[in-house]
């Protein structure tokens, strides 16, 4: 740790610093990949490298190896589960959570066969770059399938099973470049985060933070580009994403302004870290407040900062991080109480004039049950936890209708345990890295359940890489764009129709039907629909089995798995099944915490007293959650809370009748012992007095 | 979770237990003067029948179920819960009620008068062990039991709450530590051993 400091403060003299908070104006020059300058009146001027220009005066080196940047880092401290990144693919109907950082439930990339460079792809428009698509990370990608496949290539059946192309197109792609002013532009500053995440999305890596900044206009699309194409024959450099500069912007002496900020304004953070209700996605927004810390006139970045390091701190309790107390007293009860609950660090409250919180009346046994944010944080309680929206993982920024129920579905808010890193393992001596603990604490969590295709194998699960099960499945399924709405679509045949409704009725438009055709139309589309889903699932399902031989091939969705009855139906494994088929993990939701938003005091849970939560059917233990499936019309099993908090409802019923007369039994009690210490005083009284007259 | 880790979080000096003993210290205080001036004799009129023996039997099962409840799950799990807490909250009401009883039936009244054989124990002519355990006993289940009840109600702030859980967790310790001396001790009595 004193290593990491001293070795961030030698980064941070290397270089010469303004050092006044009025903050420096940035009028700089640019330059390229090259280190060379630009001039942006040459014909085809190159993009500029944020790393070589803002790498001029700050520490590159140790700013591209911070949390947002060292998810692929082994020696890294991951800390706490938090927000998985997610392979999706809407023509498979595949949602897995993905991380480098060993937290449990999600999938690690590398066991999927999947490259860094295609996580860059995929996922780099909503990273700030580098971390997985820099040239360090793309540099090991070439081990991925010998670890993740070597023990297939030795099993007997390997033989037989499809080898998948290993998808890495650096060469043509280079590396994903970082993106300071992804982080650091100033609000209004014309920098366009959306155009970051196209640039990505057309594989223009290097070209991404010049459009980003609107300081050229980038045409041109990498990802049209073969796989063999050589970017740096000179040859086919008319192919490359052409760079126009807003010549305007430059100044006499070339230089550019860069409206940038040290600390990064909340647009900055909310680019990737929006949460909302789906309900906000359709014009319900001015329904719900923001976090308290805002209205006190806090930013994300005054707890959720960091050094030249950028080692962001992430303020939860118990965080190891470099900072020490520093960092101890940005978490929530670090700052409002001066507490840590490791007890390792002496943190500074009142930060920011944090209020030190009263509690009045709460017994403190709820300190060691349950986290700040359990009573303080997320959307209000709820008989049913509603669908939530996410920036990454429902590509929120890109302009386009919503509906609020885009796949896949998250919810919240549901009071689960919180898992921590087993701080006990010893990194140095080789114990379990990726160990990790239930305290025990309940925290509000977000959930999303996971689907995707997979072969059962002798009680293990063995998911195909994901890319290619779409060309595994593509001709049974017949989805060529969104697997639930083309597989729901049914056109019901003209002669059926006409058995339906009669010779004079069935060429009718459907807004000219009755009620009572629309019904028999319908019906007998839900029906098509039906024979639809099983007969393509069933023919994808089986055509997954001929490519691995010697399995049972499932579809996982919404909690459940789902596999081939014969040749034409799908039916639902049983709990003994899944059980058996080693499916009983897989198909559980993946849970992470929520920090924010934070509600005021008076909206805090219990604020209306203790049967708030100790009562039957109080929503801390009983709020319905509905798992998403993909399938059309697939009806999931709703949970209660309790349920996944594994908690034992006859014990808390029990609690709750000890609450039933819980203001009769304070009034009585504080009866007693007032006459007890009645009693008492009386008593030290009357052998004092005859102490005093010399009795025995 | 160790014994060590019982630690008083916070010095218990805050204005609400500096209150606490200044109300104590004065009504002490007058009732010392009232019995100094009017000399007044207590007459015990407790007698051991089999009602006060079951509340004391009743009084001490409720401290072990209490004890086990509480150190038992701390040691093991670091906090308590499940129904070991359950157990917990349910032995403390019949705890605070018979607390009263036990205070009127065994706290030593100085100078008073034994008034049949059956009271040969009583006041004075008990053994000082078992006087100053039943002392012990009833001041720190008074502390016990107050603790948690003013983190019941809405005077503490999370400080003081943190607070009044650690003089809850001392003072618990030495309830336990007491009750066992005070039984050891009218057991001897008892016995005939003293």
């Amino acid at each position: 740790m004193m290593c990491l400091n001293q070795g961030t403060l030698q980064a941070q003299n290397r270089y010469a610093s303004s050092d006044n908070l009025s903050g420096y104006v940035h009028w700089i020059d640019l330059y390229d990949a090259n280190n060379t300058r630009i001039d942006p009146s040459v014909e085809s001027p190159p993009p500029y490298s944020p790393e070589k220009t803002c790498g001029r005066c700050h520490a590159f080196d140790v700013i591209s190896h911070g949390w947002h940047f060292n998810a692929v880092d082994r020696e890294a401290n991951h800390g706490r589960p938090g927000q998985p990144w997610l392979w999706s693919d809407e023509r498979t109907g595949t949602h897995l959570p993905l991380s480098y950082r060993g937290w449990p439930g999600t999938h690690h990339p590398d066991d999927l066969g999947l490259t860094r460079w295609q996580v860059a792809a995929k996922l780099g428009g909503y990273l700030p770059g580098g971390g997985v698509g820099s040239l360090e990370s793309l540099a090991t990608s070439t081990g991925v399938d010998s670890e993740a496949t070597g023990d297939a290539a030795e099993d007997e059946t390997s033989t037989e099973e499809p080898t998948h192309e290993v998808v890495d197109r650096t060469s043509v792609t280079g590396p994903l470049p970082v993106d300071c002013m992804l982080c650091h532009r100033n609000r209004g500053s014309g920098y366009s985060p959306f155009v970051w995440t196209e640039q990505i999305e057309n594989e223009n890596f290097a070209y991404a933070p010049t459009a980003a900044l609107g300081l050229a206009t980038v045409t041109g699309n990498i990802s049209r580009l073969k796989d063999d194409f050589d970017p740096t024959d000179p040859a086919s450099q008319d192919k490359m994403p052409k760079v126009v500069y807003e010549q305007a912007k430059f100044r006499s002496d070339g230089k550019v302004f860069f409206d940038l900020v040290r600390k990064p304004k909340n647009d900055a953070c909310y680019y990737c870290h929006s949460n909302q209700p789906a309900e906000a996605v359709l014009g319900q927004r001015w329904h719900h407040d923001e976090d308290v810390h805002f209205r006190a006139g806090l930013a994300c970045a005054d707890c959720h900062r960091n050094g030249i390091d950028h080692h962001t701190v992430r303020g939860f309790d118990g965080e190891q991080h470099p900072a020490g107390s520093l960092a101890a007293s940005l978490s929530c009860q670090g700052c409002h109480m001066g507490t840590d609950t490791n007890g390792q660090h002496v943190p500074v409250p009142g930060r920011f004039g944090a209020p030190r919180p009263a509690h009045r009346g709460l017994p403190p046994l709820h300190f060691d049950k349950l986290t700040c944010t359990a009573c303080h944080s997320g959307p209000l309680p709820s008989s049913q936890a509603q669908r939530q929206v996410n920036s990454i993982l429902h590509k929120l920024g890109e302009h386009i209708k919503r509906t609020g129920e885009e796949q896949p579905g998250i919810v919240a808010s549901v009071q689960l345990p919180l898992t921590v890193p087993n701080l006990s393992n010893d990194h140095e001596s080789g114990a379990e890295k990726d160990d990790h603990l239930a305290t025990g604490k309940y925290a509000p969590h977000r959930l999303m359940w996971p689907s995707f295709w997979a072969v059962l194998r002798d009680g293990q699960v063995e998911i195909p890489p994901p890319e290619s099960v779409y060309d595994m499945i593509r001709k049974p399924l017949k989805v060529r764009r969104d697997f639930t709405e083309e597989l729901a679509s049914v056109r019901l045949p003209l002669s059926t129709r006409k058995e339906l409704l009669g010779e004079d009725r069935y060429r009718v438009r459907d807004d000219d039907r009755t009620e009572e055709e629309q019904a028999k139309i319908a019906a007998a589309e839900a029906t098509l629909r039906t024979e639809q889903v099983n007969e393509r699932m069933a023919e994808a399902l089986a055509e997954l089995e001929a490519q691995y031989p010697g399995t049972q091939a499932v579809y996982v969705s919404g909690g459940q798995g789902f596999v081939r009855k014969g040749e034409a139906e799908i039916e639902l494994l049983d709990a003994d099944n899944l059980a058996s088929s080693g499916l009983s993990d897989a198909i559980k939701p993946y849970a992470w915490p929520i920090a924010h938003n934070v509600r005021p005091a008076r909206q805090s849970l219990g604020a209306t007293g203790c049967l708030e939560c100790h009562s039957d059917g109080s929503l801390f233990f009983n709020t319905e959650i509905q798992p998403v499936g993909l399938l059309p019309d697939q009806t999931t099993v709703a949970v209660k809370t309790h349920e996944l908090q594994q908690a034992d409802m006859l014990r808390l019923g029990n609690w709750n009748q000890l609450f039933a007369g819980r203001s009769l039994f304070k009034i009585l009690g504080l009866v007693a012992l007032a006459l007890t210490g009645l009693v008492t005083l009386s008593a030290i009284a009357w052998n004092f007095g005859s102490w005093w007259r010399g009795g025995p | 979770m160790m014994l060590a880790d019982l630690t008083l979080t916070h010095a218990p000096v805050t204005p609400w237990l500096v209150s606490v003993g200044v109300t104590a210290a004065i009504v002490l205080g007058l009732v010392g003067m009232f019995a100094f001036a009017t000399n007044r004799r207590i007459r015990d009129s407790a007698t051991r029948g089999w009602l006060s023996r079951l509340c004391y039997a009743v009084f001490l099962t409720s401290v072990g179920v209490l004890a086990i409840s509480s150190f038992g799950s701390l040691l093991q799990f670091g906090h308590m819960s499940g129904y070991a807490l359950l157990a917990h909250v349910a032995a403390a009401g019949a705890f605070v009620f018979l607390l009263l009883v036990v205070a009127v039936l065994y706290l030593p009244w100085g100078g008073s008068v034994a008034t049949d054989e059956n009271t040969a124990a009583v006041g004075d002519q008990r053994w000082w062990f078992a006087r100053w355990t039943a002392w012990l006993l009833v001041i720190s289940s008074l502390l016990t039991a107050g603790s948690m009840f003013l983190s019941m109600l809405p005077i503490l702030d999370t400080a003081g709450l943190h607070e009044a859980v650690a003089v809850h967790r001392w003072t618990g310790l030495v309830v336990v530590v007491s009750a066992l001396f005070h039984l050891f001790a009218i057991s001897c009595t008892r016995l005939g051993w003293r």
